[in-house]
């Protein structure tokens, strides 16, 4: 039998982008990310990348410049034993003269805030600490976009919050596309548009507020809801309006406050 | 079974440069049929504990007595052998330790090993199967590990750990990498496991929805001393202290905090016995934000009928 990871999957991604690609276990969701940047090349179907097809072994050099990616494990795209030369390792390994790849690794080392502890071997470092640097690695070549595969599913809540905020951070100031792989509805809440994939299908798409506001549609995409989702969903029915991607302590607290002080 | 820890210590390569002090006079007793929670950051010490319950790891200093066995460097032999039934322990990603051509012959490699043969063996593994709501039949018993999906396959694993008999079983992230179906499955065997087999359940954990869904007893450990000890109500209520240990408190207990800080609360009363649920909070905010004086309603409906 012929098992297809994706069947008939068409979507665009614009430019500067905050998209979730949202999925339990087997939905196809890292399948569909690593055709971003062919490292999975479509068996039927295309993956156009600024113009250029993945399936052009000539213009894949270019699709990955353009389009970065950081894993679950960073320890997998780790390489030097140094950080610094760690993240140096892209550039180097393009022939760059040592000033302006210096001036990339200063820019990049800060960006995700380990300019400290660049003298460092990776293996001493934090798990989230190694998140960061993986993905130092990757802002060191200045892709316009980055796709992030479950990026904090091995690391502890702190680091998880720490690395999540850091790629926000860098998709709003700088424009980064960003597309980030999860099966967290509560990390999904905070892209522009979130895709749900189911068998291998687009099961549902749209911003966060509105996709979020059925849960039972998401309960059938075999989704955890969060409790803070079903908090809200309570609420809403008790006549309190909260926006259904307010999925964090502060943002369901900012829509009770808001609610109180309205003018009866 | 009760687990009693008094001042211990551990040290990993005593007595070299590398030496590392991972526990530093911990003292806890987890008693008979809890199930409590094992919390706290990478590091902190918390794997490092629980090895100390079925004799991987002997104290540096202090002392810990499972049931009535006391886990001290000398202990070997029967005794060990004993313990090491009574004290079933599930690894991270247990599912990486199957090994076994078919489901039956991994679940009975435990058993079998302690002796266990004949009908009394095929019994044992069909019952550890039904334990984990798996199917026992020939067929599945037949079937390979490795065709499974990754729920069924922690299930299986835990079936071999069950199919020793444990009175307490220890679990390090039970539910990291499972699914929403695949881990509502595995809360359910875990929940009944206890109601109806009476085992004390020990959870590692640092995902706090799920200490708060499974524990009624939280110890939270942190640089390898511990810091905050209790029901889980009353450890979760001390949001200050979970944050000094690195943890983010529980979603709907932080959403609690939030609110009072913010003067939300003010018509609610200030203590809350019961569990907090979806359900129990949204009753406690909806009503807090409804209140208003008697008069006000009485107000609306004169300007209505009037």
């Amino acid at each position: 039998m012929l098992a297809l990871a994706l069947d008939g999957v068409s979507l665009t991604i614009r430019q500067g982008e905050f998209v979730a690609l949202l999925g339990h276990n087997g939905s196809g969701k890292s399948t569909l990310a690593r055709l971003l940047n062919g490292l999975l090349i479509p068996t039927d179907g295309h993956v156009l990348v600024n113009g250029l097809d993945t399936r052009d072994t000539a213009a894949l050099g270019r699709i990955r410049e353009a389009v970065g990616m950081i894993f679950s494990d960073p320890d997998n795209q780790i390489v030097a034993t140094v950080v610094e030369d760690d993240v140096a390792w892209g550039l180097a390994a393009r022939g760059w003269p040592r000033k302006a790849l210096m001036q990339r690794v200063d820019a990049a080392l800060a960006a995700v805030g380990l300019t400290e502890l660049r003298g460092r071997a990776p293996q001493t470092l934090s798990g989230g600490q190694r998140q960061r640097l993986a993905l130092a690695g990757m802002l060191a070549l200045e892709p316009a976009c980055l796709v992030a595969d479950e990026p904090t599913a091995l690391l502890d809540p702190r680091a998880r919050a720490d690395v999540l905020r850091l790629l926000q951070r860098l998709n709003r100031e700088r424009g980064l596309t960003l597309i980030y792989v999860t099966h967290l509805l509560e990390e999904a809440a905070l892209a522009d548009r979130v895709i749900a994939l189911e068998q291998g299908h687009i099961a549902a798409e749209g911003a966060p507020a509105t996709l979020f506001a059925d849960l039972d549609r998401l309960r059938a995409l075999r989704l955890v809801i969060p409790d803070l989702a079903e908090l809200g969903e309570r609420l809403r029915m008790q006549g309190i309006p909260i926006p259904p991607n307010a999925l964090s302590p502060d943002a369901l607290v900012d829509a009770l406050v808001a609610f109180q002080e309205q003018p009866a | 079974m009760s687990i009693e820890v008094e001042r211990l210590s551990y040290v990993y390569a005593p007595g070299t440069p590398q030496a590392r002090t991972a526990l530093r006079d911990v003292s806890l007793t987890i008693a008979d049929g809890v199930c409590a929670a094992i919390v706290g950051v990478t590091g902190s010490g918390k794997s490092t504990l629980v090895q100390h319950f079925n004799g991987l790891l002997r104290p540096t200093t202090g002392r810990i007595a499972v049931g009535n066995v006391a886990v001290t460097a000398r202990l070997g032999g029967a005794r060990l052998r004993k313990l090491r039934q009574r004290v079933g322990l599930l690894f991270q990603f247990p599912e990486a330790q199957l090994f076994a051509a078919t489901v039956g012959a991994d679940v009975a490699f435990g058993p079998h090993r302690h002796g266990l043969t004949g009908a009394a063996l095929r019994e044992r593994v069909r019952w550890a199967l039904r334990s984990v709501a798996l199917p026992a039949d020939d067929a599945f018993l037949a079937r390979s590990p490795f065709a499974l999906s990754g729920g069924q396959r922690r299930r299986v694993a835990l079936a071999g750990v069950l199919a020793l008999r444990p009175a307490t079983l220890v679990l390090d992230e039970p539910s990291a990498g499972l699914d929403a179906e695949a881990r509502n499955e595995l809360y359910a065997c875990l929940t009944r496991l206890r109601s109806e087999d009476g085992l004390t359940l020990v959870i590692v954990s640092h995902d706090m929805s799920e200490v708060a869904t499974l524990a009624d007893t939280v110890f939270a450990l942190a640089d390898g001393e511990l810091r905050l000890a209790g029901t889980s109500n009353v450890v979760f209520a001390q949001r200050d202290a979970i944050l000094a240990c690195g943890l983010q408190p529980p979603p709907l207990a932080e959403t609690l905090s939030q609110a009072r800080e913010r003067g939300l609360m003010s018509g609610a009363s200030a203590e809350e016995d019961g569990t907090l649920t979806p359900e129990t909070l949204a009753g406690l905010l909806a009503s807090a934000l409804h209140t208003t004086p008697d008069i006000l309603p009485f107000l609306a409906r004169e300007r209505v009928g009037g």
